[in-house]
């Protein structure tokens, strides 16, 4: 038997789309994978097709999998798509298929023997722990007219669920945070529902901070100083803890006039 | 709401917050852990249980909280804390109003995750908590604040004041500070174990009785929800391990304890009644108990069955769970398609996670090796205490010294390691106490049976 290879964008959409044709069509999982680009070697028995981005199809795969997998495991297989693993898709497009044939599908994440229920955990893993980490270490300051705005440049694609995160915290603020990586940003204002735009939208360079920002960082460079024991002096740790790559971002570990917007 | 400090009041601030975070940085707590909160759509700030670091400093600790005291005045004179009465220190205080523009203004940057509030005793313990309390209340009423808060409970305040203070917060402490009375008696002599224990018993009584009305009655406010923890420094005075650690469980089993935090003593008054700088064995001993901590909260292990009155004190060279394993090789191997939980938890190199993972799996599948390894087993360890449907991974024999042996040629990750602290600087503090007869190694591991 041939083996199906559908090629979809790299997009929640994209790729739920693409698992509904793969359900329509009626192709066995096994046999069956779910690409989001072209493998440079093309295999000799397979057959290719491309998958177009539809959101009223994936609205419904969306759908049946928040209700057969609950919402932790739907959010499970989102943040497993959020990161930029080739063969994330296959992996997300198995298990669910495979939880789908038992009576409570969530059930298939205990199965963690299984290759491609693994896949998907350690995918999960790895953009969660960015999460956990930006729900931190992201910085906001403030621009004129009472707009938070915080860059970052996370390796995975979990601007989504960091809006969702500061929605929650802070919903009557204003704010603005910016993927620099993706050119993609997430707008909030105060009292409504965020959504993605594209960084177009806005001229980065247009944008001013608020006067008085700088001594706000100032205070906390000099409480992050003051608060560390120098007996215990350990950069190693506090590297292992804090990766090199958020710090650029942070005011704790940046110098006044270093890339800064104003 | 909120007001830009001029210039002038900003170099106000910074010099006392300076002062003032300086003065904290002691109390190691800094945890935003224990509620799950979500934003009400109002105000500002929500809560999630598993707490979150904001910045770590450079001596490695997560910076979740504004670590700060109100003030670092002190009407006592505790031989161990730099803010003592007989100490010529800076002082300063911030009021409750300027403390809670801070508090928001950090947080609206996403700096911290909350405050955490303690205080020099100004006046009397009742002034002193009501300074507290009057902050927190401004910083919930006022300024909407539904973030993370952690406050001090004042011994020797009213207990009205810590009630109502502890109905604003989410987590209360009241430090320990020395495991035994005796120790308290020598270097904090205003503080009375009683003293610490009556706020810690009415915190515990407080949380028991919201959690019921909760469930009577769902919109009650509820009095300190993530718990009520407490902190104990470690090496000032000659307790063991064995007492520390007795001491820990009596305040998990007795008083409900959420954490007990363990603080290696640092000499910053250069006592000379007190013990040397702080190095490499007061680290360890600080880590040691630290693991055995873990060991009694999410292991089910008991401090006696750890610890004993001849064996007070923990192995240098192994941690706690490989020492009880190697010492109790007849419950072992144990296999892992069929052992209990709850040994599994005992097995070195299988951990909470890892171990919940076995159990949910082998009900679908018979494990090998390989699935336990993507399972975040480390087979280096528990290759000799375990079985797969019956077999070893390799053979290897049951026995305490090839074990031990074997163990200790896989390095021990410590925290504390390659930046300044070795095993080799370790070896060279005495203060610990171990029985280290002779560098050969059948003297270090005989030490530990
Ligand atoms: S009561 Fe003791 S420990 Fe607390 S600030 Fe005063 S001197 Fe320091």
């Amino acid at each position: 038997m041939e083996e199906h290879i559908l090629i979809c964008e790299d997009s929640v959409d994209g790729i739920f789309t693409a698992v509904y044709r793969a359900y329509e069509k009626r192709y066995a999982p096994e046999r069956t994978q779910i690409w989001i680009s072209e493998e440079e070697n093309l295999r000799l028995f397979a057959v290719y097709e491309s998958v177009d981005t539809d959101k009223e199809t994936s609205g419904k795969v969306v759908r049946t999998l928040k209700r057969r997998f609950g919402e932790k495991g739907f959010y499970t297989f989102c943040l497993a798509l959020s990161t930029p693993d080739t063969g994330k898709a296959t992996a997300v497009y198995r298990t669910l298929a495979k939880g789908l044939r038992l009576r409570r599908p969530s059930d298939i994440f205990y199965r963690h023997a299984d290759p491609d229920v693994h896949k998907v955990e350690s995918l999960q893993t790895r953009a969660g722990r960015e999460m956990d980490h930006l729900r931190g270490f992201l910085r906001f300051c403030e621009l004129e007219g009472r707009i938070l705005y915080a860059e970052i440049g996370p390796e995975n694609h979990i601007l989504p669920y960091l809006a969702d995160h500061f929605a929650d915290r802070f919903p009557k603020e204003h704010f603005l945070i910016l993927d620099t990586g993706r050119s993609l940003s997430a707008v909030h204002e105060a009292g409504k529902a965020w959504f993605l735009a594209s960084a177009d939208s806005f001229m980065r360079e247009n944008l001013k901070e608020r006067g008085g920002e700088a001594l706000y960082r100032e205070l906390f460079r000099c409480f992050h100083h003051k608060i560390a024991i120098e007996a215990r002096r350990n950069e190693n740790l506090q590297k292992n803890m804090l990766p090199l790559r958020f710090r650029p971002y942070m005011a704790e570990f940046t110098k006044e006039g270093d890339g800064r917007i104003s | 709401m909120i007001r830009y400090p001029d210039k002038g009041a900003a170099a106000g601030t910074m010099e006392k917050l300076g002062v003032l975070s300086d003065a904290a940085k002691y109390d190691v707590a800094c945890t935003s852990s224990g509620v799950t909160r979500r934003g009400n759509g109002q105000g500002m700030g929500n809560t999630i249980a598993a707490g979150i670091c904001h910045s770590f400093s450079s001596d490695g600790r997560c910076i979740s909280l504004l670590k700060i005291l109100l003030t670092n005045e002190c009407i006592y004179d505790c031989r161990y804390c730099i803010n003592r009465r007989s100490n010529d220190v800076p002082r300063a205080a911030f009021t409750p109003e300027e403390l809670c523009e801070l508090t928001v203004g950090f947080y609206r940057r996403n700096y911290i995750e909350g405050l955490f509030l303690s205080s020099g005793i100004v006046g009397s313990p009742d002034i002193t908590m009501e300074l507290l309390w009057r902050t927190l209340w401004l910083l919930r009423k006022k300024y909407e604040f539904q973030g993370y808060i952690h406050v001090k409970a004042i011994p020797g305040a009213d207990a009205e004041l810590i009630r109502r203070t502890g109905m604003l917060a989410d987590r209360m402490s009241v430090n320990l500070e020395l495991p035994t009375a005796e120790g308290l008696r020598r270097l904090a002599p205003n503080k009375h174990r009683k003293n610490i224990l009556t706020p810690m018993r009415q915190i515990q009584t407080g949380i028991l009785q919201s959690r019921n009305e909760l469930s009577l009655y769902r919109h009650t406010p509820r009095f300190v929800p993530a718990g009520q923890s407490t902190q104990m420094i470690v090496g000032a005075t000659p307790e063991s391990d064995y007492q520390i650690l007795t001491v820990a469980e009596t305040l998990y089993r007795k008083f409900a304890l959420k954490r007990v935090f363990y603080s290696a003593f640092v000499n910053v008054n250069q006592d000379k009644e007190l013990p040397a700088p702080l190095g490499g064995a007061p680290l360890l001993r600080e880590h040691r108990l630290y693991q055995a901590d873990w060991l009694l909260r999410f292991y089910g292990f008991a401090a006696d069955e750890l610890l004993g009155e001849k064996r007070p004190n923990f192995n240098i060279l192994l941690d706690p769970k490989c020492d009880w394993a190697v010492r109790h090789l007849d419950q072992f191997p144990v296999d892992v398609q069929t052992a209990e939980y709850r040994m599994l938890l005992r097995v070195p190199g299988i951990g909470v996670k890892s171990a919940r993972f076995i159990v949910q799996a082998r009900r679908s599948a018979k494990l090998r090796f390989e699935d336990l390894k993507r399972m975040g087993v480390v087979l280096k360890r528990a290759v000799y205490f375990i079985t797969c449907s019956g077999r070893q991974m390799y053979p290897t024999r049951l026995e305490e010294d090839y074990i031990v042996r074997n163990l200790l040629g896989e390095k021990e990750k410590l925290p504390f390691e390659k930046d300044q602290v070795t095993y080799r600087q370790l070896s060279l503090f005495d203060d610990l106490h171990f029985e280290r007869k002779e560098e050969s190694e059948g003297a270090l591991w005989k030490s530990i049976s």
